[in-house]
């Protein structure tokens, strides 16, 4: 169990300026639970992960391992990162290159807390190594390994100790796609077997869906929302959030008196949106696969939110589609089944209790999607997804 | 079939007539190629040159005629002679206390420097170049005038504030010179070390301490493991240059009679008495070359298995040091100790010595004699004529060296010829010959082969400045090699399909890319070529005598105040360079954190 309370960290760059690379979070990972912090480079969720592990020490706030106090600034604890008994794997794997495979995973069990037999030691490798699919591959020199790996050998030196506590700092960014499925499966595979508790850092979106019980997402030092992988995509509770887990169409509108937002398109209608007040200006955001289509006209089809729309293109994807449709000037990015084909004007139906509403002013926080982040959304479709700063 | 190529170009009449011109341009711009292997091949050959004259000469025996054979005559009197065999001793001796004093302080401050919180560590870096710029036999008379047996200043202090009767420190000694050695090496040591602490992967490290490992095992299963192949090949680079260091030799024990190899080969060539022995000089620098070649090739091995370490590398952490608290203070005292030990107590003895009329101990009768009668006295017309002297050699030196370096580098890095292996183990070669060695080489060349124009040799600093460029031309490649590296080659491979010949492209688009690099190892060329001992002096004759090689004759002639009056002129004279070097080279000097 991890416990984390107002911790907080800064960075001082030369001079003056402080860089608040964790502002104050509030966190738990239950035991045996996996909990993935998703978000960008620079998002602070590596240094959240460093200072769980001890190798960054806070400013403030408390942490706590299996209930036991490992920082607090109020009380003056701070355990030293070797005396926290975890289990930890680098991104760069952190394989000692001067050792053999045996080596690198005993080297924990023999010098670290408790001690143990040189038979046990040997037990213990054997039973880790098996662990991770490397049998018989106790003698070979550590670099001769390819990186997947090198990868296993880390995950076995991690759990050897049959710790409480695994940490993971983008395990998988070192390792080609493919790989990275396989071992992805391993992983969860491995974490459920041992019931550990794991706190895992990655800033791709799929690995965390796959893998997490929940995500926290984190920006610019904060945690925008926990939750499971579903509720994030299905119910986020920030433009950021939404905007982290696949695409997004974004529709700004404002509120009027009878609850219906006016937008370009016409007005919408939505099922239990939060924002409240009257004239308020907001964004909604529609995922491409609670759009539909159909053929014909506004009155062939039933329900809200039904316009007319025109189809500008079409990309086969094999499963799928991917339709672009403008609605007077808004387009809309619309998942449609692999064998319907659109042309011409078609109906467009928004789905209302899919939709999300946020205010606008919280929107004016997102910061600018830089490139990076823009290649992990789930479709392919970064150039054709609307960019929010500039519909605001 | 240059020929077919051509037919079938006029036959394509549909190309425009330029493009023609351009492919004939180009393949006549091919030909640049070999001016440059011949620039890059010349300080190459000079330097092979140098070496198979010590081994021919090694062989020359003559007999009491005056009649010259070959044998191994000269090796049997180096087996036999009780004098080679003392000095070969002192030599082991002074190598192995510099390393341990240099090491014992390298590795603790680079440590404290890379990996700890030490306050103001950032200053460490620039103190320690300045320390390598001042000349070490300067420090080595600072500690003469201060620790020597009879007559040193801190000796007879101690004499005449403690009830003893014997001088408590004695520097003129074997091991005396290996902890001056030892703590003017402690700077080079230092900046070897932090670089290996740099390469280091902290991930490592921080791996095992996450793991449970305390700070002690994991220094001696983690992290010293991984720093041999780094420390080993800083510890040979060093041994090569204290096993024939002259400087410090040559300041403290020539004039006391205590030899080391390098102060053995110079008196063996130019002995005050006896005619010269040159065959036992070749043949001690063969033996020495041969260790020479031991040490190159293990450093080759060493440095070969570092590769073996290659990891994968993650993100760059923002790297957490160590947080020292109040031990900094012990941290600074460390660093404290070696600058004033190298610097400071120097420089101050120095001054002290540079304003009265003979050494003694400070006191009210010892300040009214206080004058700047020393300065007066030096001898200034031999002084300016070695100023000039070396003047020529400061701008002289990195210019030529430039030049060269540029040309070996790119037919290393730039060129896909096999040969470009073989110049770049040839422009290692300098890197750990001694520079005496190859000295010995130009002397021996010029009068033996050159007899005629040896007069000429004399006359000029021309000798000094070839051996000089032959010595540097390890360095200058180097900079350079990694300087080129950085450098993507489509940048190149641009300018070849714009047309340009090699020539034009190292000029038009590598040395403005590599201006940064050019500008400091030019001016840190410089600044070692005016500040050389060990060479001008072995090629030293009347007229090619340069600053340094004038200071130290006035030492060696027992005018010690008069040497510090003059060293504290070229300290002088040295400072403004120094800082001119900071200005330009501080990107490059100031650390990366």
């Amino acid at each position: 169990m991890i416990e984390i309370d107002g911790l907080g960290k800064d960075f001082y760059r030369s001079g003056e300026s402080v860089v608040h690379a964790i502002r104050s979070i509030d966190l738990k990972v239950a035991r045996g639970e996996f909990l993935v912090l998703l978000g960008p480079s620079g998002s602070g969720k590596t240094t959240l992960l460093r200072c769980v592990a001890g190798l960054t020490v806070p400013d403030r706030g408390e942490l706590v391992l299996d209930g036991v106090p490992v920082y607090s600034a109020a009380k003056n604890i701070l355990v030293p990162p070797e005396s926290r008994r975890l289990g930890m794997v680098f991104q760069s794997y952190a394989i000692w290159p001067h050792m053999t495979v045996f080596d690198n995973v005993a080297l924990p069990l023999s010098h670290g807390k408790p001690k143990m037999s040189a038979s046990e030691i040997a037990e213990r490798v054997r039973w880790a190594l098996a662990l991770v699919g490397l049998k018989g591959y106790e003698r070979r020199p550590a670099p001769l390994l390819s990186g997947g790996q090198q990868q296993r050998v880390a995950l076995a030196r991690a759990v050897a100790t049959q710790p409480s506590i695994l940490l993971m700092d983008e395990p998988l960014s070192n390792l080609d796609a493919r790989l990275r499925e396989e071992v992805r499966k391993e992983i969860k595979d491995l974490v459920s077997q041992l019931g550990v508790t794991v706190l895992y850092v990655t800033h791709d979106q799929t690995e965390a869906m796959e893998l997490a019980d929940r995500v926290a997402v984190i920006h610019d030092g904060s945690v925008l929302q926990v939750g499971s992988p579903e509720e994030l995509y299905r119910s986020p509770g920030d433009p950021r959030v939404a905007q982290f887990f696949g695409s997004m169409n974004w529709i700004n509108g404002v509120l009027d008196g009878a609850g219906v937002i006016q937008t370009s398109m016409g007005p919408l209608v939505v099922e239990g949106h939060k924002v409240s007040s009257a004239g308020s200006a907001v964004v909604l955001a529609a995922r491409p696969e609670d759009i539909e289509l159909s053929v014909g006209t506004l009155e062939d089809a039933k329900g809200d939110n039904r316009f007319t729309g025109r189809i500008v293109s079409n990309v086969f994807l094999g499963d799928h589609r991917i339709v672009t449709v403008a609605v007077k000037d808004q387009k809309l990015l619309v998942n449609s089944p692999s064998f319907a084909v659109f042309q011409g004007d078609v109906c467009v139906r928004i789905l209302k209790e899919r939709l999300s509403v946020f205010a606008r002013s919280k929107l004016n926080e997102a910061p600018e999607i830089s490139k990076d982040d823009q290649s992990i959304s789930g479709y392919n479709t970064a150039s054709s997804r609307p960019n929010l700063l500039d519909e605001i | 079939m240059n020929h077919a190529v051509d037919q079938s170009n006029t036959n394509l009449v549909s190309w425009p007539k330029n493009t023609l011109l351009t492919l004939r341009k180009h393949r006549a711009q091919a030909g640049q190629r070999i001016p440059v292997l011949v620039i890059a091949s010349v300080p190459l050959v000079i330097v092979v040159i140098f070496l198979l004259v010590i081994g021919l000469v090694a062989f020359q025996v003559r007999d009491h005629l005056g009649i010259m054979t070959y044998g191994l005559g000269n090796f049997r009197q180096l087996y036999t002679d009780p004098f080679v065999y003392t000095s070969f001793i002192n030599t082991a001796i002074v190598s192995t206390v510099s390393l341990a004093v240099a090491f014992g302080f390298g590795i603790p401050i680079a440590w404290l420097v890379e990996r700890t919180n030490l306050p103001a560590r950032g200053l460490v870096f620039p103190l320690f170049t300045i320390n390598l710029l001042v000349p070490s036999f300067f420090t080595a008379m600072g500690w003469v005038i201060l620790f020597h047996k009879r007559i040193g200043v801190i000796n007879k202090a101690l004499m005449a504030l403690l009830p003893i009767d014997q001088p408590p420190l004695n520097i003129v000694s074997v091991s005396g010179m290996g902890v001056v050695e030892g703590f003017a090496l402690a700077p080079l040591a230092f900046i070897m070390i932090a670089a290996s602490f740099r390469a280091l992967d902290p991930t490592l490290d921080e791996c095992a301490r996450v793991h449970g490992i305390s700070f002690l095992t994991r220094m001696r299963k983690i992290t010293i493991p991984l720093m041999t192949p780094g420390i080993m090949g800083a510890a040979i680079f060093v041994l090569a240059i204290t096993v024939a260091a002259f400087d410090i030799p040559a300041t403290i024990g020539l004039s006391n009679r205590i030899y080391t190899f390098s102060t053995f080969v110079y008196t063996t060539a130019f002995p005050p008495e006896s005619p010269p022995n040159y065959g036992l000089v070749a043949a001690s620098s063969s033996v020495m070359l041969i260790i020479g070649f031991f040490l190159t090739w293990r450093y080759m091995v060493v440095i070969g298995q570092s590769h073996r370490y290659a990891v994968v590398r993650g993100k760059d952490y923002r790297l957490d040091l160590i947080d020292l608290g109040r031990w900094s203070i012990l941290g600074w005292s460390i660093i404290g100790f070696v600058l004033l030990l190298n610097m400071v107590l120097p420089l101050l003895a120095l001054v002290w010595a540079s304003l009265t009329p003979y050494l003694q101990i400070p006191s009210v009768s010892a300040f009214q004699m206080v004058s700047l009668e020393n300065f007066r006295l030096v001898p200034w017309s031999q002084f300016m004529t070695s100023l000039r002297n070396s003047v020529i050699l400061f701008f002289s030196v990195p210019t030529i060296t430039t030049v060269f370096g540029l040309a070996i580098s790119w037919v290393v890095i730039r060129s896909k010829w096999r040969i470009g292996q073989t110049f770049d183990v040839l422009a290692f070669l300098p890197h750990v010959i001694p520079s005496l060695i190859l000295a010995v080489g130009a002397f021996l060349l010029a009068i033996h082969w050159f007899p005629a124009q040896f007069g000429l040799f004399e006359r000029t600093v021309g000798i000094i400045m070839l051996v000089y460029v032959v010595t540097r031309i390890s360095f200058s490649t180097r900079m350079l090699n990694s300087g080129l590296l950085q450098i993507h080659e489509e940048l190149d491979e641009a300018g070849y399909v714009a047309g340009l010949g090699p020539v034009e492209v190292i000029r038009k688009i590598l040395i403005p890319l590599l201006s940064a690099t050019l500008l400091y190892s030019w001016l840190w060329m410089a600044l070692l070529s005016f500040r050389e001992l060990t060479v001008a002096a072995f090629l030293a004759s009347r007229g090619n005598l340069t600053l340094p090689v004038t200071i130290w004759s006035i030492w060696n002639n027992g005018q010690l105040n008069q040497a510090a009056a003059a060293a504290l002129v070229f300290v002088g004279l040295l400072t403004p360079l120094i800082i001119l070097y900071f200005a330009f080279g501080r990107r490059r000097i100031s650390m990366p954190q």
